[in-house]
């Protein structure tokens, strides 16, 4: 309840401060963008080594070089030499597939820890470790529309997720909602998006202000308890004519648990694309005065940028619930 | 505390001495407008045999000591008056109440002083009343900010605020004192207008550093401004109206000579405008829009021949508001109802009474509440008969409930002491997690504690202005302060101030300065923009409070000339410390975390720099040329890998080019021309992208991760600015008339508000942008002073 009167406070102050900035904006009249030129600085020699890894493929590692902002094209290196390691015991050296992507034929395990070493005579040479967690099951995933609206008469779907928390380790967790709507199992997170965030595991993180498209959180305040996440949503609905209802389209909800390295990269990456410095910002004047100083991406690789991190899925069909 | 008494204990027992000069007889008084009777603040008098002099205080009051038969030549000046002199032998105390006469303007306007008027002060900008209206104005505003951003050691920080960044600090760090009582949010619509209404002002000081140990409680500025307390002679109105802004003031005697009032009306325009447009964008569904008032009234009586009695208020609002009916798509929902208010503002009270309890000596007790306030009511219903309603209350703010007691002593005419102490009961409402409110809708309800925060300051200091000799003063002093936040620690300290002045020649002094100041609030603040929800916070144990220390050494020249050309040149240095920042990436968004969580404290600060003012004070052209040469960093252990890095205002160059002329009393021009190195940004200039996230590739298939080269590493293109106006004066039956007409950027510079990369479409390269604001931006207003 008191995070969800937050919420509204928070929208509350959003939407009066927007209007404030709004005739800031209107008394300037018009605006104007145009090009400016920039000296462009030096570009560090050091290797982006990432592979974001988990059980039910081959675990693939990209290398990379970093490359002057206005150089779009992906800027792989394909004769890096890439040692896999699981539980420190050499596995394997990664084959080049184009594109700085190196594959090998071994699936990653849970609980077993795995380590890459990235050499090129080029640059200095990078190590980066990580390890999948335990896979945690989806215990139940329903929906509901209970009567709820935004702000904008939206109706919204509560969604409601069950799974049992592993006692053992401190866990990491991130919750994704998909729609399978249309020919390709895919996820559309545009479809449905989170509109009201209530769980004080999520909340407690404080990434939700930054607007992530996925929910992550840790297991601090639930440990080796079962966890129930309610999430309101919106998102497009169908006509249901058994019913004679309306229901939302399709959805399925994934559940990983993650490693530390990747929760962090996810906590930071969040607030590194929230404050980066593009023309996003531009349709929200209130963005655009409230912009934070951009911060620096996390990474775990030694002598180098990118992310080594290690994951575990489980996925389930959220079940909705006509009204009677 | 006990400390406390014990530091103030020492002080007086220290000054003692001081006290018991065997002091003789003494010349006083007021020194006054002769058509307003309104008291002139800071004018000289000045004892031409001797060639000692004093400067009136805040009310107009002067005290000259002088032996028994002394013969006495006194002459009193001030900008823009012409002078009066006064000749007697002395044989018993006497109070001389001169009235000065306004000069000709034309040939004799004096504008901005910087070490001018007084001169026994370094670091200090006065604009006197009657010149305020002379100023440059924007968008048809005189405004006193505005006009201190034109001087050296002055920044304004983002385009269209009014925020001033005095010598390197924060827009915090600011002691803003209206009659001697401090306001917190001074910003109008997100900064463009101050909420110091010209009209309603009698002068404004700002001092930049060398402060006197009289002031405390913020780093790097105070914004001494005191309000007018009404003519005693015959009863004036003045009425405005312009694009931005009307008002209307008027002010006259009540009772004969013993008191007077004033009252000042503004209003600003803006909703006139948004009024509309939201109702014509909306086919009439939606009507929105921003406007601010501010009342300004004071009201003096003389009660004796020494004693007098002031009442100032001062009640200012900024309010948006939006107002929405709408029919629901979907017939069950009925209509939409929308009922929303924004309210910000300050509110100030205070009760002076003044008394000359000797020649020597003169009293001044304060009783005094000031408030900030920011309040959002939102209502809104929906649903058949209005079945559903939301109903949100929002308010946060700081009441401050002061008294003090302040004394001016000249106990010979080498010694001028000012001593006092004062308290200050604190009262914060944070504001951000404090609500309350009823969700019937969904049958929520939910009410929050406000979490008030109480605390306790008090300070007392005492500081002595000593002649050592006709070349050489002294102004040494000491502030000291103690304030407890309930709960929690106190914290003590003690300021020394030091000032000292050597005039080489009738043309040439040299000056120094330092002084240490302490603050016990915090803000926290992203956008810099002065909006509502910049958070102020007090100190505590986590965030304990902010300290500086400065030095400053400064040259004046006096050019001999006809136009009274004065080149002043200063250098400084300071440093401050437990300084407070929003962490990395961290933004204003979110009620979901503590502040407490996002900010990064222990900061310190070093700002040096060397300031050059050259102005023409007399004739018909007037004007000054300002520029600063400065280097401001900030260091904080969690910022930037804890890596100095240049402050978000940190500018190289920063020039100021102002003129007026007065081709007669009908018409005068008046121009400003600004220039200064662009505001540091954090920029990438590299980036590289992780892949394979290990989601079908619909789903952001790679972040493009940007790669900084450090905080604030980019340099934003210089921004320069050129602002006209005309003023168009005549005298009609019953008053003057005044048309002031001008232009925002008259040649429409495109300077930097932002720069952000984009895809150009054209050749699909990704490049570096800039938006601009504020192009061309003509104004008009209509004065008319009956």
């Amino acid at each position: 309840m008191l995070s969800g009167a937050f919420f509204h406070i928070y929208t509350l102050i959003t939407m009066h401060i927007k209007l404030v900035v709004l005739l800031v904006f209107i008394i300037a009249l018009e605006s104007c963008v145009k090009e400016v030129s920039f000296e462009q600085g030096s570009v560090p020699q050091v290797l982006v080594v990432n592979s974001l890894f988990n059980p039910t493929e081959p675990l693939r590692v990209n290398v990379a070089k970093i490359a002057p902002i206005d150089d779009t094209l992906h800027n792989g290196i394909p004769d890096a030499n890439v040692g896999l390691y699981e539980d420190g015991v050499f596995l394997a050296n990664l084959i080049s597939c184009g594109n700085g992507w190196y594959n090998s034929s071994n699936f990653p395990k849970a609980n077993k820890s795995y380590s890459v070493v990235v050499s090129h005579p080029d640059y200095p040479a990078t190590f980066a470790e990580s390890a999948i967690p335990q896979k945690v099951k989806i215990v139940n995933a329903n929906s509901y529309f209970r009567g709820k609206l935004s702000p904008d008469q939206d109706e919204l779907l509560e969604v409601t997720i069950e799974f049992t928390d592993t006692e053992n380790a401190d866990n990491y967790y991130e919750v994704a909602l998909i729609s399978n709507y249309g020919t390709e199992y895919s996820y559309v997170v545009e479809y449905f998006s989170i509109f009201n965030m209530y769980d004080p595991s999520v909340l407690k993180e404080g990434d939700w202000d930054y607007r992530p498209n996925t929910i992550f959180f840790s297991d601090a305040l639930f440990k080796g308890q079962l966890k129930v996440l309610n999430i309101d949503i919106t998102g497009p609905t169908r006509w249901n004519q058994y019913y004679n209802q309306w229901e939302p389209n399709p959805l399925n909800v994934i559940l990983r648990s993650v490693s530390k390295e990747y929760f962090t990269m996810r906590k930071f990456w969040t607030r590194h694309l929230f404050n980066q410095t593009t023309s996003e910002h531009l349709a929200d004047p209130l963005e655009l005065l409230f912009l934070g100083e951009p911060i620096e991406m996390y990474t775990n690789i030694v002598g180098g940028y990118g992310v080594f991190a290690g994951y575990n899925e489980d996925i389930k069909a959220v079940t909705f619930n006509f009204n009677d | 505390m006990t400390k406390m008494i014990r530091w103030f204990v020492t002080f007086c027992l220290a000054a003692l001495p001081m006290l018991t000069f065997c002091q003789k007889l003494s010349v006083y008084g007021y020194v006054r407008d002769s058509l307003t009777k309104e008291p002139l603040i800071g004018a000289n008098v000045v004892n031409t045999k001797k060639g000692t002099g004093v400067s009136t205080n805040s009310y107009g009051y002067y005290s000259i000591p002088f032996s028994e038969g002394d013969s006495v030549a006194l002459a009193f000046s001030f900008v823009g008056y012409n002078q009066s002199n006064y000749s007697s032998v002395i044989k018993n105390n006497i109070q001389i109440n001169i009235s000065l006469i306004v000069g000709n303007t034309i040939d004799e306007v004096q504008i901005v002083g910087n070490q001018s008027v007084d001169k026994n002060r370094m670091s200090l900008v006065q604009i006197p009343a009657s010149k305020i209206k002379l100023m440059p104005a924007i968008l048809g505003e005189v405004d006193a900010l505005r006009v201190f951003q034109l001087m050296p050691g002055v920044g304004s920080g983002k385009e269209g605020t009014s925020s001033i960044y005095v010598r390197g600090g924060g827009s915090d760090q600011n002691l803003f004192l209206l009659d001697g009582v401090p306001l917190y949010n001074v910003s109008h619509i997100g900064g463009f207008l101050s909420v110091f209404d010209t009209e309603a002002i009698n002068g404004v000081k700002l001092y930049k550093g060398g402060f006197p140990a009289r002031f405390g409680g913020r780093l790097s500025s105070v914004v001494d401004i005191r309000m007018k307390q009404g003519g005693m002679g015959k009863t004036n109105s003045n009425l405005t109206i312009g694009t931005l802004s009307s008002r209307f003031s008027i002010e006259g005697p009540i009772k004969g000579d013993t008191s007077s009032y004033f009252l000042s009306l503004r209003r600003c325009n803006v909703d006139l405008f948004t009024r509309a447009f939201s109702l014509l964008d909306s086919d009439g569904t939606t009507m929105g829009g921003y406007t601010f008032y501010d009342i300004y009234g004071t009201f003096n009586r003389k009660l004796s021949e020494k004693g007098r009695v002031y009442f100032s208020l001062y009640f200012g609002r900024d309010i948006v508001f939006a107002r929405v009916n709408q029919e629901l798509q979907n017939s069950t929902q009925g209509q939409f109802k929308l009922r929303t208010n924004i309210k910000w503002g300050n509110a100030m009270a205070s009760v002076r009474y003044n008394r000359i309890v000797s020649p020597t000596l003169f009293s001044n007790l304060t009783i005094a509440y000031s408030g900030y306030a920011y309040n959002t009511t939102f209502k809104s219903t929906w649903g058949d008969r209005g079945s559903n309603t939301s109903e949100l209350l929002f308010k946060s703010g700081i009441n401050d409930f002061t008294s003090k007691l302040d004394f001016d002593y000249n106990p010979s005419s080498k010694h001028k002491v000012k001593f006092g102490a004062a308290g200050i009961f604190h009262i914060f409402n944070p504001g951000v997690a404090d609500y309350s409110g009823v969700l019937s809708q969904s049958s929520n309800q939910a009410s929050g504690d406000t979490q008030n925060q109480k605390a306790f300051e008090a300070n007392a200091y005492i500081e002595d202005e000593i002649s050592i000799s006709r070349t050489i003063t002294l102004n040494a002093g000491v502030h000291t302060s103690s304030y407890l936040i309930s709960g929690q620690s106190s914290f003590q300290s003690l300021q020394p101030r030091l000032f000292a002045s050597f005039a080489v020649n009738q043309r040439n002094s040299i000056k120094a300065s330092y002084a240490e100041m302490r603050q016990f609030v915090h803000l926290l603040s992203l956008s810099g923009a002065s909006l509502p929800a910049d958070l102020w916070i007090p100190a505590s144990a986590d965030l304990p409070p902010e300290k500086s220390k400065q030095v400053a050494l400064g040259y004046t020249y006096n050019i001999p000339s006809k136009g009274n050309y004065e080149l002043n040149i200063e250098a400084f240095y300071k440093t401050m410390n437990n300084l407070i920042e929003y962490k990395e990436g961290t933004t204003f968004f979110g009620g979901n975390q503590n502040f407490k969580e996002k900010v990064e404290s222990n900061g310190t600060g070093e700002v040096y720099g060397i300031e050059l003012l050259l102005e023409k004070t007399k004739g018909k052209l007037t004007g000054w040329i300002g520029y600063t040469w400065s280097k401001n960093n900030r260091l904080f252990q969690g910022i930037n890998k804890g890596v100095s890095f240049p402050f978000k205002y940190d500018k190289r160059h920063d020039f100021s080019f102002v003129l007026m002329y007065n081709f007669n009393n009908n018409f005068r021009v008046s121009g400003t021309w600004v220039y200064s190195t662009g505001s540091p940004i954090t920029l990438a200039q590299n980036h590289y992208t992780i892949s394979g996230l290990g989601y079908p590739d619909n789903y952001q298939p790679n972040y493009d991760v940007h790669f900084y080269n450090g905080r604030n590493n980019f340099r934003m293109p210089a921004y320069h600015r050129l602002d006209v106006s005309f003023d168009f004066q005549k005298m009609l039956n019953k008053g003057v008339r005044t048309w002031k007409v001008g232009v925002y950027n008259l040649y429409s510079r495109q300077n930097p508000f932002f720069l952000f990369y984009n895809i150009d479409k054209k050749d699909s390269k990704l490049k570096l942008y800039q938006l601009s604001l504020f192009p061309f931006l003509p104004s008009i207003s209509y004065n008319y002073c009956f």
